[in-house]
């Protein structure tokens, strides 16, 4: 008896665990979307579950667990710094939160660029996950080595 | 978009960009209505396995 009673239980929570339960969701409202492509903007709002953008468009009344007017705001998809000297600032524990750079909008940068940054990437990495990073950061060799 | 500008000069050049209300990285808020968070949610990129 107790076998047939667990295992719909169990699927149940397996059902219910992705999404709702565990991401948070943020809704951005009524912003002016540029999509990154290149094309005018939008009027629409923008879903985030959890890292992800769920969904572009004009929503409706979607529940979210945060919701923020973009009215008047434009919305776009985080610059990216493909060439990026704030490498060994972003590894130290006094500018990992780099906000001179998400001042700027940047919410990615990759470092190293120019031949230079360590050659011990791993030891790179370490620092970057001990004291953790504002924005993300992308470590590839420098050219030259 | 004109509010969003370099504040820095050559004799100044410690001054953070202005204009960014909100800022997300990986689904967190780093810049909430003009104030930064400290979310500290950026990752390192790895390649996809």
């Amino acid at each position: 008896m107790t076998r047939r009673a667990l295992l719909p239980l169990a699927f149940v929570c397996l059902l219910a665990q992705p999404s709702s339960a565990q991401e948070r969701t943020v809704l951005i409202r009524n912003g002016r979307v540029l999509d990154g492509a290149g094309n005018p903007w939008i009027v629409a709002d923008v879903l985030l579950r959890g890292d992800r953008i769920a969904a572009v468009g004009r929503l409706g009344p979607v529940p979210a667990d945060e919701v923020v007017d973009a009215t008047g705001l434009y919305v776009a998809p985080g610059f990216i710094d493909t060439h990026s000297h704030a490498g060994a600032a972003l590894a130290g524990a006094a500018l990992s939160h780099g906000r001179p750079l998400l001042a700027q909008g940047l919410t990615t940068v990759f470092a190293n660029p120019d031949g230079g940054g360590p050659v011990d990437l791993a030891a790179q990495r370490a620092d970057f996950e001990r004291n953790r990073l504002g924005p993300n950061v992308g470590d590839p060799h420098g050219p030259g080595r | 978009m004109a509010k969003v500008k370099d504040t820095a000069t050559y004799t100044d050049p410690h001054q953070l960009a202005e204009g960014m209300v909100w800022v997300f990285v990986n689904g967190q808020a780093a810049i909430r209505g003009g104030a930064f968070t400290d979310a500290m949610s950026g990752r390192v990129l790895r390649k996809e396995r």
